[in-house]
């Protein structure tokens, strides 16, 4: 048995490699090293068989001919419905009771993990207990050639994802199939199963309309409808999972959850896309934890205020300000539905404030920010004796204009054709309106002019780098017209302007690098799972 | 590694055939390793994108194991050649589909019926030229060599991955890996050692792969 080589044998090896790989003959090259290096003879060896097993990868034939067969056990294969990582889900006959069913197998024995076999069991045995009109039933589990399967109720389909890709729902019927799938889900819980992935493309539709919440996707599952793995980008979406499950925080995770899961589905019944989806899946993730959905009658009055209600009390961040189950928002779906009073009461004020802190963020801290000025400046009014009132009403009267600009612009991000475009203009408006205030207040070179750094940091939570070296330049820009128009300072000299011009750009360096950093990760998550 | 493990396929094809299903599991473990290399091989010829294969060889799997009863095959060689044909068949599959951007275009996916030319339906084992014994000698070894490799660090396994199986030049993979070329070729180094190291310790608990042993 010989020593591993070291660092130092590169260059040998690597001579010989390339004669291998060069397709001429390697063996004369072989003895010689040999010859010399006896010590390196199972390396030599072992890459010898690397290649090998390179030219075993090498060939490729064009077409082989596989043929599944057709036949599993006593059923009869018709047609593959859905397909992931760990299992497949067949169309199939069987043929000693003549029925179709859902034939969902796993990989056999050693090519599923422990974990996916258990998993494979659990599922099977909690639905064995579980037996609802709006939950696809299990037949019978067993093994086929050693491999675990188990055959459940054959839905024809479409999922609710599919059906709403043809339209939306009225409101009367999302209710009714909300309340059903309620129903439902509130059936799993009181058998002490958490669904914890409700969401359209789970929800298989009859002939008549009524809903079947079925599981493929504990296993992973892709039916080819959902948006998200049509581009075979990810697995998995964030869009219908509730910000505890989003924040990864497990042990919050309840029948709660599953309560907001079926508003969320509800939520696009009606209004025709999920609470949140934003461009990338870490934004969505983003969005679920920290944003506020927009009320689904902004976007269509014609929606009942009462079921909007119930709605958007599903949708609550806290899993405690939810219906306490899923059969509470049953009940309250069928009292709606039957024209009689809902239990869900309109927000009160200060849950409106804190709602509309999480959907307008961006205004919101602008406000709080500027109403904290106009404080200061009130005060420092009435106690200082240096200012004149018409210098007071002028910072007033800019702090207000300020105010105004921000919500004509928060109106103008949510335009969603130029969201990008209106970042830019609010953030120049930010910066010109802050230099004026400065301008006015003779604040050029006081504590305020930490405001520059400040803008730079806010405008980075846009995760737009651009943005960031926008507002950069522009803060310079504005800060140079400060400086040229200021009087004469008391301080003479440009040095301490030229470090504060660079303290800029290291900031905008800084921040830009962040968020380079976020998108990162942002792209990773997206990529994670190909295949 | 599991010192029970056993290599000698031709044994297991027999009893497999005895209708032992966890001899059929012996055959496909032996094979996930080997068959995940030369997936990612021959997809990465193709795409110029890192995939997990794994999803391939499962695929591969499950169809082998649902099409073992008509597998006629008795030797290592006519049992890997099988293996290669079904993956190559899903490889091709799954390039086409990475290609045209979709994985599954509807939610029912009709399976693909008995084709015509191949009567029996039973692919016709590959590498016939070679006698039984030849192939077992080669193809064992690479088996043995591929679960070697799976047992590599990871950045240890792609650097061999790249330089050997898809003998690119090292200024290419430093690109592809991210790391300066000096770097990348002293990883190359360590892993060579690293993996002449596993096999030693294979080898001592009676696994060989070597052609002399």
């Amino acid at each position: 048995m010989n020593p591993a080589p070291t660092d130092s044998d590169f260059e040998l090896l690597d001579e010989l490699m390339d004669q291998i790989h060069s397709g001429a003959d390697a063996g004369e090259a072989k003895r010689k090293l040999l010859a010399r290096r006896p010590d390196l003879a199972d390396a030599i060896e072992c890459l010898e068989g690397l290649d090998q097993l390179a030219s075993q990868a090498e060939t490729m034939p064009a077409t082989a001919n596989v043929v599944p067969i057709t036949e599993l056990g006593g059923f009869q294969i018709e047609a593959e419905i859905g397909r992931g990582g760990m299992g497949v889900v067949y169309k199939a006959w069987q043929r000693e009771l003549g029925r179709p069913v859902a034939l969902k197998m796993i990989l056999a024995g050693e090519l599923a993990s422990v974990d996916h076999l258990d998993r494979f069991r659990i599922e099977a045995r909690a639905l064995a207990n579980v037996h609802h009109a709006n939950i696809v039933s299990i037949y019978e589990a067993g093994q086929i050639d050693g491999r675990p399967y188990f055959a459940m109720q054959y839905v024809e389909g479409p999922t609710l994802s599919q059906r709403m890709k043809q339209g939306g729902l009225d409101p009367e019927a999302a209710g009714r199939l909300a309340a059903a799938v309620a129903r439902a889900v509130g059936h799993l819980h009181a058998n002490g199963v958490i669904h914890r992935d409700i969401k359209p493309s789970n929800i298989l539709l009859d002939a008549a309309g009524n809903p079947y919440v079925t599981d493929f996707g504990l296993a992973k599952i892709l039916t080819g409808d959902s948006q998200h793995t049509a581009s075979g980008a990810i697995v998995g979406t964030p869009c219908y999972m509730s910000p505890e499950q989003a924040a990864g925080k497990s042990k919050q995770v309840g029948p709660k959850s599953d309560v907001y899961s079926v508003g969320a589905v509800l939520y696009e019944c009606l209004v025709g896309r999920p609470p949140f989806r934003e461009e990338t899946p870490l934004a969505t993730l983003v969005q679920v934890i920290e944003g506020e959905p927009e009320e689904p009658r902004r976007i269509d009055p014609s929606i009942p205020r009462d079921l909007e209600l119930i709605c958007m009390r599903c949708l609550e961040k806290h899993p405690d300000a939810r219906y306490a189950a899923a059969e509470a928002l049953a009940e309250d779906l069928e009292h709606w539905l039957a024209g009689e009073p809902i239990e869900a009461r309109p927000a009160t004020v200060s849950n409106r404030v804190v709602r509309w802190t999480r959907r307008e963020p961006a205004l919101v801290w602008r406000l709080v920010m500027l109403i904290v000025c106009a404080i200061i400046a009130q005060l420092s009014y009435v106690l200082g004796n240096n200012a004149t009132l018409e210098l007071h009403v002028q910072v007033l009267g800019l702090l207000a204009v300020w105010a105004g600009v921000s919500w004509l612009c928060q109106q103008f991000v949510r335009d969603p054709d130029r969201p990008l475009l209106a970042r830019f203009v609010w953030s120049a408006f930010d910066v010109v309106l802050f230099g004026g205030l400065a301008w006015l207040d003779e604040a050029f070179e006081t504590p305020l002019m930490l405001g520059f750094p400040l803008l730079i940091a806010a405008s980075g939570l846009w995760f737009r780098p651009q943005l960031v070296w926008f507002t950069a330049a522009l803060s310079a820009v504005v800060y140079a017209v400060l400086w040229e128009v200021s009087p004469p300072s008391h301080r003479p000299g440009w040095n301490l302007h030229v470090i504060y011009f660079f303290g800029l750009f290291v900031m905008a360096i800084l921040i830009t690098h962040q968020v380079e950093r976020v998108r990162a990760l942002s792209r990773h998550y997206e990529r994670r799972r190909l295949g | 590694m599991d010192p029970t493990v056993s290599y000698s396929i031709s044994d297991l094809l027999n009893r497999a055939r005895d209708n032992s299903p966890g001899e059929v599991d012996r055959l496909f473990t032996q094979a996930r390793n080997y068959l995940r290399l030369i997936a990612r091989s021959q997809i990465e010829r193709h795409l110029q994108a890192k995939i997990d294969a794994s999803d391939v060889v499962q695929q591969t799997l499950l169809d082998a194991h649902r099409d073992f009863p008509r597998f006629r095959g008795g030797t290592e060689g006519e049992w890997l050649a099988w293996l290669k044909q079904i993956l190559s068949h899903n490889v091709a599959n799954y390039i086409r589909h990475y290609r045209t951007g979709k994985r599954q275009v509807s939610r029912e996916k009709p399976i693909a019926r008995s084709d015509e030319s191949t009567p029996g339906g039973v692919p016709e084992p590959a590498g016939r030229d070679e006698t039984p014994s030849q192939a077992m000698v080669r193809k064992e070894r690479e088996l043995i060599l591929a679960d070697a490799l799976a047992q590599l660090a990871p950045d240890h396994y792609e650097v061999i991955f790249l330089r050997n199986l898809q003998r690119m030049p090292f200024q290419d993979i430093a690109e592809k890996m991210g790391r300066s070329r000096p770097a990348v070729q002293m990883l190359w180094m360590r892993a060579v050692a690293k993996l002449q190291e596993i096999l030693q310790g294979m080898q001592s608990v009676g696994i060989s792969w070597r052609k002399d042993v």
